[in-house]
């Protein structure tokens, strides 16, 4: 479904060091045009950091980061294809909404009235007409993430930032604009990368979702391979609830494995799934090592 | 809550010996007599009228409002570089750079004014008004550093980011989003430093060339007797001055921070 889209965004063994703590490490990967794409992983992982690298507010140590097939890495973040929505929002506290939706029109060619046209449609789009003339300290917090979400979308940037958008939103208001997004990135169709640690709003979202741990991307799929093959114990145990079963492969036949030995629960199904291996070369380790057997799955 | 009558009564007294002082200034401005004393004898205006006809005087003030200015603008110039360094970068020997920049704070005044003069007259620079607003930068600075970090510190740092990543290079920003966010603080500082500078008496006297320097001048007036009234006219229209221009900086603070919604914290008044 996503392998005919072309890429957008590639990131070649990319390592960052904040001093001399090694915030990324080798992060290796592609994400692709017009992709709902979520950065997932606990806390402290490194999801912001890679998230303003690509915005150009931090640059790297090594590797390189493309942007629609352009090396950006003399590139600074004001000339960036991409814009971001902040955790925070940052809105301008001194400006109306208007003047915060067009502020990023301010250096572009057009004239004054094109400018009210665009800011209006900005407007209308995340659902706060005729808003333009109000305060902006004055909104509420689902408002003043739409604010956000308009003056990032009004430069049609190719890549649209978002670091933990709905983390400061109540659990209605947020599942409220998780589905607001999704419509949203369907209606603009520009790519959306979305930094969350909430691994159910990454699942109910994205195309594709790339977990994190320490720096680097332990794997990088689609939300149901995820779910059902997650590549590493350690992702399997992000992921969902689930049940960690010692067990002993002894046949294995494809995708079908037969486990055994004294530790199975003897009512549990005769055949699992084995996990998807990163390559043939780990599969000892996963022959002796544990058997994922979700909860709800079974 | 109980009531400490003891307590009121010191709060009581405390305020009539800060400000009963102030409230005499008024009182004996204009009253018909060269002697300071109770009880009044009449109403007039002669006492203005011997102010305002006092050249020396006016230059004296006119002196003062050229250093106050130049101080505050140059304190407040200077504050927003430093508070602005200390508090988005960081850089080798910050601790000690910034400890040097406050310690004026702390320092007797005396201090600094004999070391300043010490070299001037050493170096060979001749003293003038020059020299005194000089020494007064030294010396306001700090309170124009600590204002304004304060005032940057409030500000968040994803504003700036959020600038960049719409187009605004570093310079924009700092004009479009950082300047008028941090405007309060920096009246604030405007305001303080002139204050201080006005009414700054060791280093006008110290570092001035002999020029009238309001202060310097008022004090060497108290020497005369004759002359104490129409100081006492002149204290009257500097208080005047003051809760005017309190007034008017505490009105811009206020509808500053009504514009971006903040809360009142702080501020003069
Ligand atoms: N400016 C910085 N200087 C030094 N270390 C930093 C800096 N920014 C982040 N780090 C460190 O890099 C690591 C990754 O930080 P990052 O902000 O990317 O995490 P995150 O995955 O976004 O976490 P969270 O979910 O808590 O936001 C953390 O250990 C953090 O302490
Ligand atoms: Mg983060």
């Amino acid at each position: 479904m996503t392998a005919e889209k072309p890429t957008m965004i590639e990131f070649k063994d990319v390592h960052k060091y904040y001093g001399d703590y090694h915030a990324l490490r080798g992060i290796t990967g592609t994400i692709k045009a017009g992709e709902f794409f979520s950065l997932l992983g606990p806390s402290g992982c490194g999801k912001t950091t890679l998230l303003r690298t690509i915005a150009g507010f931090e640059g790297i140590d090594q590797g390189v980061i493309m942007i629609d097939g352009k090396n950006m890495a003399n590139v600074a973040a004001n000339v960036r294809p991409t814009n971001m929505v902040f955790q925070s929002y940052a809105i301008f506290p001194h400006m109306s909404v208007g003047e915060n939706v067009g502020f990023g029109l301010r250096k572009e060619p057009g004239t004054r009235e094109d400018k009210a046209k665009a800011v209006a449609e900005a407007l209308e789009m995340v659902g706060l007409k005729g808003y333009g003339l109000r305060a902006a300290h004055a909104l509420s917090g689902g408002q003043r993430q739409r604010v956000a979400l308009a003056r990032a979308l009004i430069l049609k940037p190719k890549v649209l930032l978002l670091d933990e958008p709905l983390s400061a939103l109540d659990k209605k208001m947020r599942e409220h604009m998780q589905v607001e997004l999704i419509k949203l990135q369907r209606q603009v169709g520009i790519t959306f990368i979305l930094v969350t640690h909430d691994q159910e709003e990454a699942l109910v979202m994205s195309d594709r979702i790339a977990v994190m741990f320490d720096g680097e991307i332990a794997q990088l799929a689609d939300p149901e391979t995820l779910y059902r093959r997650p590549a590493t114990r350690k992702v399997a145990d992000f992921i969902g609830t689930m049940n960690f079963i010692p067990a002993t492969i002894v046949s294995e036949i494809g995708d079908e494995v037969k486990p055994g030995g004294g530790s199975a629960p003897r009512n549990a199904d005769a055949a699992l799934r084995r996990p998807e291996g990163p390559g043939a070369g780990n599969r000892r380790h996963h022959r002796r090592g544990d058997l994922l057997r979700r909860h709800d799955l079974l | 809550m109980k009531k400490a009558p003891a307590l009121q009564a010191f709060a009581l007294f405390y305020l009539l010996f800060l400000y009963g002082p102030i409230l005499l200034l008024p009182i004996f401005a204009f009253n018909d007599s060269k002697v300071v004393a109770f009880p009044l004898q009449g109403l007039t205006l002669a006492w203005f009228r011997e102010m305002l006809a006092d050249q020396n005087l006016r230059q004296a003030a006119w002196n003062s409002l050229i250093i106050a200015l130049s101080v505050a603008s140059l304190s407040t110039v200077l504050g927003v570089f430093a508070a602005r360094a200390s508090v988005r970068y960081r850089f080798p020997g910050k601790a000690p750079i910034m400890g040097m920049i406050m310690l004026p704070l702390v320092l007797p005044e005396m201090i600094v004014a004999m070391a300043l003069l010490v070299v001037l007259l050493s170096v060979g620079i001749p003293l003038s008004l020059f020299t005194v607003i000089a020494g007064q930068v030294l010396i306001c600075t700090p309170f124009a550093v600590a204002i304004l970090t304060s005032a940057f510190q409030s500000l968040d740092r994803s504003l700036e980011e959020a600038a960049m990543d719409l187009g605004e290079t570093q310079v924009s920003t700092f004009r479009l989003i950082v300047l008028p966010l941090v405007m309060p603080g920096i009246m604030s500082s405007f305001l303080i430093c002139f204050t201080i500078s006005f009414d700054e008496y060791i280093i006008a006297q110290f570092l001035g060339s002999g020029e009238p320097i309001l202060s310097v001048y008022i004090f060497a007036q108290f020497k005369f007797p004759g002359k104490v009234p129409a100081m006492l006219a002149l204290g009257t229209c500097l208080v005047l001055f003051s809760i005017i221009l309190l007034g008017v900086a505490e009105y811009f603070r206020r509808r500053g921070i009504a514009r971006v919604g903040g809360t009142n914290s702080g501020g003069i008044l």
